[in-house]
Order: structure tokens, then sequence, then C-alpha cells
């Protein structure tokens, strides 16, 4: 597999288009530069709830059919929505790319926004947001970043704020889509089995006549530098155990200390396993899970395209505390602070890095996600330099982002603490449950 | 704990546990070896990859828990905390120093190991996972370590109102000494008595060659994975109360669930919620049943196909009272649960109760329309492609192809299958999901 072809058209549109023989399959991805860093307070929820909107279909493909039709091509798609951009991705059968490719060309300009499907799309997220706000975690995770954040949009949940929910119109929305959705503000991700000229050419035939749109509104909040420990207290019933937050602003993704953050967080908790907890072998896992301390622990470095942040994160074990749990985390980053890094650790993440990018590939789907999710936070092709670029990082690197990032001043630490209340069942007939 | 803040848009459903992949493997791309001890081999050949995806199945889930819910679990979860020649620590930087992965995920009827390395790694990972799997030496802090996290994860369950709904779930649709009564992880009071002997004991009985399958897909040439495998664990010896090597495996006897003359239904109080999750539904067939397929279309079409198919079309589109409502069946060697799930404001749980049912009784009634019918096997038999397209794609369609022995061929068959089944047969199907007879669990704020 080589690099992608990255081309673009008149109007703007941005396209990577990479071939891959691998499987019999291709995967179409088409990214928006619009999230919740893009929303004022009043309207925030707006850019995820018109990502749903694209789902309700278009004169020339109605609601139900869409998902009808590329599930009997044999596909699957779905969307999703960041701080930093949203998202719609098919996967399917080789050969059906020029059907996905005129479908979200067709919806970039032609989603119907019927009041009544605005209406029916405002209980299903207000749902979807109380799901979340049963979490205890999910709910720590929104209160730290609007006390770590306090100018800049990143302070916003992605799916909003429920009194914006409430009130947010449908004129509201659709202004949004018209503003964002647009070919200068849209970047395709394509890989898979196919031909890059072809591809190109059904791609130019289906975007090439959208006009561009007016100008992107630029977001002109800076976050101005935190000085001093910030720090926020959750506490409700509904949770078993203490949570431990913390946030350190970090530079953006095009920052060139990037990689250097990406091998820190690596050596925090393993590279690339935010999802699926601590690597045994990391410096959190030690510290807090080996010792007894927590059941789980993590990091997280998330490339953004603004100033953004280093998380780490740990479930307190039954019957510990938080400040415990907190005191372990503060040693972990004084020790990666002061004591001299180990070369042989530094190599450790290094090659799980390495791992990590050639695992990547296994997939066109999962592959051209990570593409798109660097290339809209940076240059296109950043995720290709990313190996060379963390090669090139050496262990006094990871200690001086350490330092500098992870600093006191710069902190916000979470805690969530559970109040008594405990699962009372009740039984009894269900023959009124109508 | 996870925060990393995306929303999605289509998603709630849950994975299909059914449906298997097929159609783009094809029985001469699978190399099938069965060692002398009974230790099943298969391997699948993806040159240029770089990297090799194992794949172990163990018949030593939950469902062997004997009375002593929990125990599956310890030991399973126990088995990377140090060997009888590595200890944890040590492990731990071994597969971290190559940037592999081994994961241990137990369930109610097998373990799975599952994990990836490079192809320059292959030999060393392959050794590790070897000793992992069959030389557990249950250290006994390491032992206590894994209590003490799995008994905060069970803490923390039981104040998730999913989780909570679910348990009950179990409790009202299957009597209380079946497998599926419970999740398969465990009791507290258990988890807490159990010490290394209890975890070696169960070990010596349930991990054994005749009872695991190993699955290897990657970049790495079947001849040359089968002598590695036997190197590494040839040695390995029988024991155990295997089911016997290689046997064509029956579907299990489970006490009967309860007739269900009337719903049963319970509510769990859980304060500081906003959501109420919904179960609601019955049990399932095995594997093997001979109307396992038309089942599985039923299930499709009520409840996953498109927008979660009628039920989701009804409860998240028509009436906007959820974000996830969907149906699901759970089959294997045991007939696990049938249930539709839905989160939703605890105001509209009985809006979206008789919603689920009406649309069950209506799909009953009427049967698939020939539209979904033919969009229902469109998808199943044209989404192969992508199933199969991962390592991990292609080890989990083999090991249930291998795990409910249904034959090397089964993905070419596959599409067949899915085509031979009727309207009429799915119908039957759907008329089999409970209306009257249903279990109904509510997890959610107390009311009032």
């Amino acid at each position: 597999m080589n690099g992608p072809r990255v081309e673009h058209l008149d109007n703007g549109l941005r396209m990577m288009l990479l071939e891959s023989h691998a499987a019999p399959v291709v995967t179409f991805w088409i990214w928006y530069g619009v999230g919740s860093r893009n929303e004022a307070l009043g309207f925030t929820g707006a850019s995820h709830w018109v990502e749903h909107m694209l789902f309700k279909g278009t004169p020339d493909h109605p609601k139900g059919m869409l998902t009808r039709a590329v599930e009997r091509l044999g596909g699957r798609w779905n969307a999703f929505t960041s701080k930093d951009y949203t998202a719609f991705h098919e996967v399917l059968p080789a050969g059906h790319l020029p059907f996905v490719i005129g479908l979200e060309a067709d919806r970039m300009r032609h989603t119907l926004f019927d009041p009544s499907e605005v209406e029916s799309e405002r209980t299903v997220i207000i749902a979807e947001r109380e799901g979340l706000e049963n979490s205890p975690a999910a709910s720590l995770y929104e209160e730290v970043d609007a006390a770590a954040f306090k100018v800049h949009p990143y302070r916003h949940p992605v799916i909003g704020w429920k009194a914006d929910l409430r009130a947010m119109t449908r004129d509201d929305l659709y202004g949004h889509y018209r503003t964002y959705y647009q070919p200068g503000n849209a970047l395709i991700v394509a890989v898979g089995a196919f031909q890059p000229e072809e591809v190109l050419g059904q791609i130019r035939r289906a975007f090439g006549e959208i006009p561009s749109g007016p100008a992107i509104p630029p977001v002109r909040a800076a976050e101005p530098t935190q000085e001093g420990e910030r720090r926020v207290l959750l506490q409700r019933p509904g949770g078993a155990t203490p949570y431990v937050q913390m946030v350190f602003h970090a530079p953006a993704a095009s920052d060139p200390d990037l990689p250097a953050l990406l091998l820190l967080d690596g050596m925090l908790s393993g590279f690339g396993r935010s999802a699926a907890g601590a690597a045994r072998s990391s410096r959190l896992y030690r510290a807090l899970v080996d010792r007894g301390l927590a059941a789980d622990a993590g990091s997280a470095m998330y490339p953004m395209r603004d100033p953004g942040a280093v998380r780490i994160w740990a479930t307190a074990r039954s019957g510990v505390g938080a400040a415990a749990v907190e005191e372990a985390i503060l040693e972990v980053i004084e020790a990666a602070q002061h004591d001299e890094i180990a070369p042989e650790e530094v190599a450790r993440v290094k090659r799980q890095a390495r791992a990590q990018f050639i695992y990547a590939r296994d997939g066109v789907h999962g592959y051209a996600g990570a593409i798109g999710a660097y290339a809209m936070v940076d240059h296109p092709e950043s995720f290709f330099t990313l190996p060379s670029r963390i090669n090139a990082v050496e262990a006094s690197d990871v200690q001086r982002v350490a330092t500098t990032v992870l600093d006191e001043s710069r902190r916000t630490v979470g805690w969530y603490l559970p109040v008594k209340g405990i699962a009372v069942p009740h039984s009894g007939a269900a023959a009124s449950v109508a | 704990m996870r925060p990393r803040e995306v929303v999605g848009s289509v998603s709630g459903g849950s994975p299909e546990r059914m449906a298997t992949a097929a159609g783009v493997l094809r029985a001469e791309q699978i190399h099938r070896a069965v060692l002398p001890t009974g230790l099943r081999i298969l391997t699948v050949d993806r040159p240029g990859s770089g990297m090799v995806a194992l794949h172990v199945l163990v018949s030593a889930g939950s469902r062997f828990d004997d009375g002593r819910p929990g125990l599956a679990q310890v030991t399973a979860e126990s088995l990377q905390r140090g060997t009888r020649h590595t200890s944890a620590q040590t492990l731990a930087e071994r597969l971290d120093a190559m940037g592999a992965t081994l994961a241990v995920l137990p369930g109610l009827e097998a373990v799975t190991l599952a994990g990836r390395a490079l192809t320059e790694d292959f030999t060393a990972y392959l050794r590790l996972a070897a000793e992992v799997l069959t030389a557990p030496a249950f250290p006994p802090d390491e032992v206590a370590k894994v209590r003490g996290e799995l008994l905060t994860a069970l803490r923390v369950h039981e104040m998730d109102t999913r989780y909570a709904a679910e348990r009950a779930f179990r409790r009202l649709a299957f009597p209380p000494e079946h497998p599926h009564a419970q999740p398969p992880d465990g009791d507290a009071a258990v988890i807490e008595s159990l010490e290394g002997a209890a975890l070696t004991a169960f070990h010596q009985r349930r991990y054994t060659p005749e009872e695991t399958i190993l699955i290897l897909i990657g970049d790495v040439r079947p001849e040359a994975a089968a002598d590695q495998v036997e190197s590494a664990l040839g040695g390995w010896s029988r024991g155990g109360e295997g089911d016997g090597a290689a046997a064509p495996r029956a579907a299990l006897e489970a006490p009967a669930p309860a007739p269900g003359v009337g719903p049963r239904r319970e509510t769990t109080a859980i304060p500081g919620k906003r959501q109420s999750d919904i179960v609601l539904g019955g049990v399932a067939v095995t594997r093997h049943d001979p109307d396992y397929y038309a089942l599985m279309l039923a299930t499709l079409i009520l409840g996953r196909q498109g927008m979660m198919g009628r039920v989701g079309h009804r409860v998240r589109e028509e009436l906007g009272l959820a974000y996830y409502a969907y149906v699901e069946a759970r089959a294997g060697l045991l007939a696990g649960p049938w249930w539709a799930r839905a989160g939703v404001n605890p105001d509209n749980v009985g809006r979206a109760v008789e919603a689920i049912l009406e649309e069950a009784i209506r799909f009953g009634r009427e049967g698939p329309t020939p539209s979904e019918l033919d969009d229902a096997r469109d998808f199943l038999t044209g989404s192969l492609a992508v199933r199969l397209e991962t390592h991990a794609g292609q080890s989990a369609a083999l090991a249930e192809m291998e795990f409910f022995d249904l034959g090397l061929d089964y993905l070419e068959r596959y599409p067949a299958i899915v085509r031979s089944v009727s309207a009429e047969a799915i119908q039957a199907a759907a008329q089999r999901f409970p209306t009257q007879g249903y279990a109904l669990a509510v997890a959610g704020p107390p009311s009032g």
C-alpha cells in the first residue's frame, strides 16, 4: 500500500484516495470541519443534531430508503460528531462506491429539515443525553471540561447542554447545516479496492457542480493561560465508587511536540490504548491498578485542532478514596518530570507505536478513520508522517513535555464521589403496563 | 470508564450475535489440523499483512461455575497474572515490548483469548500465549488484585441501569439453576471467597486441549504456524472433564424456562439516574435448533435491520422516545435471551413497552413484507465481504464455525441457507416472541 492520492476540486473539496486490494471492500468517509468547537452557548449540540438530520433523507433519497439501500448492498454506514469535526462513513463490498458517492453529494446540499422530524429528533437526542447522564463518569467528563476550558468552546459537550437542546429551532439547525456543509469545508477519505483515477472521476461528477458556500465563521476564542489548579466535585447518587479525572492543557495537533506527547501518553498507559485500558507494563497501571488502588486507569492525548488536553483517569477500587488515587496519579506525573526516563522505556513505547500503525491497516474502514482524524486537525498527510516523527523523539523530549504540559498550574482535577443510595428491586404483575 | 467524547448517530443497536460472516472465505482457504491431544487448530494465510491475529476459544465459560457464580470469570481474568515460569510483571513487559495484545474475554459458554502481534514476533508471542493458557500459577497476591477489580466492576454494574435491567430480566426469564439466569460476572460473596486452589482446580478441569480451539489468521504460512503451535502446545496434556475431542456438539440440556403464562415484571429503582432502561422478552433457541435461521431473520426484521428494525422505527423514528431500541437474540449451545431493549425517559416507559409489544404482535400476525424479506436476505449475504475483511472478523467467523461444528464450507453454504428461509417460517418464528408471557425488567430512577 503506497501513500494516498491527494486531490481537490475547484469548489474546494479535498480528497485522499488510497488503493488497497487486501480485501474486496471499499470505505468512503466524508468529514466536515464542524463540531461543538463551532457552537456558541445557546446553540450547543447543533452539529450533532444536524448529523442526525442527515439520516432523515433528501427529495431524491427519501428517509427509510437510505439505510435500506446501503444494507442491501451488503454495507454498513454510520456517523459521529466530535468537538472538531463530523464524519459520515460507509463500508461496503467493492464496486458500490458510485452509489455512496452520489448519496453523500446529495445530502451535502439537499437534506430535508422537516419540522416534524426535527421535533421527533429533539426527544431522541434528549434521550441520548439522558442515557449519558446515567453514567457518573460521563457526567464528570462534562464537568471537568467545562472547568478546564473557560473561554474556548471545547468547554461544551458535543451532545449539547440540555436547555439548548430544548430550545433549538428548526431554522437554527438549518442555518448551521447551510453554513458548514459545503465542499470547501469537507474532506473525503476513501480506501479500498478501487482505481483512484476512476473514483476521482466519480467524485468530480457528483460533487463538482456544488458551489462553494459562504466563508466558514472563524473560531476566534483562545483559551487564556491557566494560572493555578482548578478543582471540580460531582456528588450524587447512582455510582458505586469514586472516579478521578485530570485534564491538562496541551498544544494543538499541529504542534511539533505532538509526537512527544503521544509517546508520553504511551508511557503513561500504553500507546494507542485509550479505549482498551492501560497496558499492564505502563506507569499508570503499575502505580494504580497493580497497587490495588484502582480497578482501571488510563490516559489519552487526542489530537485536536486547537490547543486541547492530555487526560488521565482512574476508577477507585471499592473501599479506596479519591484522594489516594489522585495522590498516586500525581506521583506518576512527578516521576515522569523528575526521574530520568530510561531509553529502553521510550524504545518500548515506540515499538508499540510501530505495531499500532501496522494493525491500523487491518481493515479499510478503521484505517480511513485514522487517516481522516489526523487530516482534519492537522496537515492532510499528517497521519502518514507520524511514524517517522515519533521515531525522531528522544527520552529528553518526553521528559520536557511531561514537565511543561503536566504542570500543576495547568491542571483541572475532577472527583466523582458517590452519595449513598442503593438499587431496590420491586416485583409485581405486569398486566397493567400499558 | 472511557472518557472519549464522540457521539454517534445510528449506534445504540447491539452487535448481532447470531448472524455470522460468510462468503469470501472458502473451505480450501482454511487449514484445519487436530493434534493427538485433541487441540483443534485453524489457520488462514493473509500474506503481506505484517501481523498475526490469535483467537483461542476454551469451553470454560460461566456455565461451568457449578454453583459458584464468578468462578469461571475469576479464573479467566487471572490467567495473565503470572505463570509457573513467568511473573505477571514480566509477562506484561514482554507483551508490551512487542507491541502485542492479548485480551481475555470470559463468556457464558466459552472463554476467548484474543490478540495480535507483528509477524516478526509470532514465535515469541505464541509461546507466551501458550504459557498463559496452559500454565497459570494463580499467585495469591495477583488473585487478590483480580478479585478486587472484579468486585469493583460488579458494584459499578449494580448501579448501571442497563446492567441492572438485564440482570433482573435474566432472573425473570430463566429458572434459578439455569446458566443464563445471571450474567457471567458472578456473585460478590463467591468472588470474595475464591482462592488460588479453586482456580487451579477449575483450570485443570476445563482448560484442556480437547476443549480448545486455536485460530491463527495472518501473515504466517499455515504449515509453519501448525508446527509452531505443536511445538508450543503439543505437550499440553489431556485431562479434565472434556466433552470429547472434536465431537459434534449437541445442544445442551438445561433446565427449561418456566412457561410464561402471564407477564413477569421487575422494576429496579436506582437513585441519581435520568433514564430508564427496558429489557422485554423471553428465551431464544439454540444455535443448532432447526428454527435458528428463521428466528435470526425474524429478529433482524423486528429489531435490527435499517434503523433498528420495526421496533426501532416505531419507538425511535415515529415516537421519538428513545435513542436506542432494538431486538437481539443469543443462540449458543444453550438457548439464550431473546430481548427487546430500549432506553427512555422514565415518564415514557409505559408507552415504549406498549409500542414494542404492538410491533411484536403485528409482526407475528402479518409476517415479513416481501421487501423486508429481500432486504434481510440481501444484507446477510451481501455483508459477508465486509464482515470478513479484518483478521478479527475472520477469526470470529472461524471460531463460530468450529465451536458449533458447522463445517469448513459453512461460509460457502451460508447464502443458500439464508435464502432458503421462507416468509412463513419467519412469521412462525416471530410468533414465538412472547407478547403475553414475557419477562419485563426496568431499571431507572425511583418514581415520584
